[in-house]
């Protein structure tokens, strides 16, 4: 089956650091595959590359099958690819419903004319907008925070709303950097159930992620990151025994 | 509060704001507070248009002035040297003003950073040189006479209270045209953009494609206003359009609140009659616009429009509390 997501030789240096070092990885369609690996690894870089945040040193991305290496980051979202952020990145100022809102911008047309000028068609985009970002807040269940500004949201909410925000693309890709990261218990059990539900919609999940009980638990296939290189792949138990990954997590203490 | 629940329902707001124009000719006893409804209304149109960009979207304009000032100088050449009418001018003016907005802003608005605020004060400072010296068009630094009033489809607007009435009807115009758009896909663009440029475009967001359409928008207004401006006033000299008013313009919508449209207007009335009541500082205006802005930021960061907004909600809390604390069955 040909990958979703698909790195050639991909690399990136920050001067003398290979935060990504010729990496080969390929993402299948409709599994939850994590990336894991010890702090520095380049897994953030990884996603900062494939969504050209910040551009390659080397190496191409394909995405179906299609270059994307040089495309901008608008245009790979367009393409059905997006991602939420290991610190967050909420439009605070903006409401939670808002935000979920810009989400939906892919999948809507009004322009600045048709805006100014209200029409019809406009009005009744907006309100599709509308509702379907209440459903999108209903199934992540921040439906009673709609109007709540999104900065003031507790962080354990603001990190699902980030999510929900991505998902109203509906993308066929979304990459998840660290969702649980200052998550209590709890919250990470219900990002858990949230993350499993994602994959009921048809979209293709990459995580990165810290927490390996979560990791275990959610996902089909891991990677492990190691100085910008592979250094295993494989099903969570068999990445649980691996002794190179072991070495790598031990060798950083 | 009534306030607040304005902001809520802006078109509510809208219809209140269009009855206030109406009726306000009638309340003022001298006709010369008319000459200062005029440009309030005038230079509301710009701030308007400043605040969708720097309140709104986050880029700065330092140039503003040279655009409003573009508006006034090209239709008044055309009426003062070639007698054009003045709808001509207006057509011309937008078209010229809005190519050359879009060729700045394309180059500009690509970069990250401050690119927009240098470029436009550059910009700034040519126009201004080019209206003290391209002496056999604009007049030079002694100003441009002959300008023809203003007169719309055979309809003149020769009294105050006429001008008075064709601002107020472009300034509704400007303002409902904006409301739209801030509540819109595309104002939610733009303050997606100021919230985190990153954010915006992994959800597919074209950063550069709504900088520079909201740029171009804000230059027309400029234009718009500089043309009611000249075919008000019919003689225009380049002191009106210089480095001092950007920064003015600028105050007017950091003072009215950044990113609030009733807050824009609130700040041009306020930065534009205060010089009438201000008289006696005269030769200290611009300090004492420095000054107010200085307080302002201090104790108003997010202007004043809101810090009256927060105030009030503050009152009606304590107020509410006061209650709860009378009537414990409650
Ligand atoms: N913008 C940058 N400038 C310079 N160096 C950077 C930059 N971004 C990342 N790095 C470096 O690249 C390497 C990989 O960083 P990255 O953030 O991708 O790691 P990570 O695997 O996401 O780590 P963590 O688990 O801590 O989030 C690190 O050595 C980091 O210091
Ligand atoms: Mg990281």
């Amino acid at each position: 089956m040909n990958p979703v997501l698909k790195t050639e030789g991909l690399s990136k240096h920050f001067g003398g650091v290979k935060a990504l070092d010729q990496l080969d990885l390929e993402i299948s369609k409709g599994a939850i595959q994590s990336i894991i690996g010890p702090n520095g690894a380049g897994k953030t870089t990884l996603f900062n590359v494939i969504s050209n945040v910040i551009p390659p040193t080397g190496g191409e991305v394909l995405f179906n099958g299609v270059k994307i290496t040089r495309k901008q980051t608008h245009t790979i979202a367009a393409m059905g690819l997006t991602r939420t952020f290991q610190n967050l990145r909420l439009f605070s100022e903006m409401t939670v419903l808002e935000n979920v809102m810009v989400g939906m911008h892919l999948r809507s047309k009004g322009g600045f004319f048709s805006s100014a000028l209200k029409l019809p068609w406009v009005f009744r985009e907006e309100r599709r907008i509308r509702e379907e970002s209440r459903e999108w807040l209903r199934f992540v269940g921040l439906h009673d925070h709609t109007d709540r500004i999104a900065g003031s949201l507790p962080f354990g909410n603001q990190r699902i709303l980030e999510l929900a925000r991505a998902l109203a693309s509906k993308p066929q890709l979304l990459m998840l950097d660290e969702p649980a990261a200052g998550l209590n218990m709890r919250e990470t059990q219900d990002m858990v159930q949230l993350i499993s539900r994602i994959r009921d919609l048809d979209i293709t999940v990459v995580l990165v992620e810290h927490d390996m009980d979560l990791v275990m638990e959610v996902s089909e296939r891991v990677t492990v990151l190691d100085q910008g290189r592979k250094i295993a792949e494989g099903d969570p138990e068999a990445i649980r025994k691996d002794e190179a990954v072991l070495k790598a997590y031990l060798g950083e203490e | 509060m009534m306030t607040l629940s304005l902001m809520k329902k802006p078109l509510a707001g809208f219809v209140l704001f269009s009855i206030l124009l109406l009726l306000l000719p009638f309340t003022v006893t001298n006709d010369y507070y008319i000459n200062v409804l005029i440009i309030i209304g005038i230079n509301s149109i710009i701030v308007i248009g400043l605040d969708l960009l720097v309140g709104y979207t986050g880029q700065i304009s330092l140039g503003h002035a040279a655009f409003y000032g573009l508006g006034a100088y090209i239709t008044g050449i055309l009426s003062a040297r070639w007698a054009w009418p003045p709808i001509g001018g207006l057509l011309i003016s937008l078209v010229m003003v809005g190519i050359l907005a879009f060729l700045i802003g394309i180059p500009t608005l690509k970069l990250h950073g401050h690119y927009l605020a240098m470029a436009t004060l550059g910009l700034g400072i040519i126009v201004f040189i080019f209206f003290q010296e391209l002496d056999f068009l604009t007049g030079g630094p002694s100003g441009l006479v002959g300008i023809a009033p203003m007169s719309l489809f055979g309809i003149p607007f020769d009294s105050d209270l006429s001008y008075y009435y064709l601002v107020s009807a472009f300034l509704l115009a400007t303002l409902l045209l904006s409301i739209n758009v801030v509540r819109s896909r595309v104002g939610r663009a733009l303050r997606a953009i100021h919230g985190s440029e990153v954010a915006a475009s992994v959800l597919g967001v074209n950063i550069s494609r709504f900088k520079v359409g909201i740029f171009v928008l804000s230059a027309l207004y400029a234009v718009t206003a500089g043309w009611l401006y000249a075919h008000y006033i019919t003689f225009i000299s380049p002191s009106s359009f210089g480095f001092m008013f950007s920064i003015k313009l600028i105050t007017m919508v950091v003072i009215g609140s950044l990113g609030s449209l009733w807050g824009a207007i609130f700040g041009a009335a306020l930065l534009t009659s205060l010089p009438e009541f201000l008289v006696v500082f005269e030769n200290y205006e611009t300090s004492v616009f420095g000054l107010i802005l200085i307080l302002v930021m201090i104790f108003m960061p997010r202007g004043l429009m809101r810090g009256l907004e927060d105030l009030i909600k503050r009152m009606i809390d304590l107020g509410r509390q006061n209650l709860k604390e009378r009537s414990p069955t409650s």
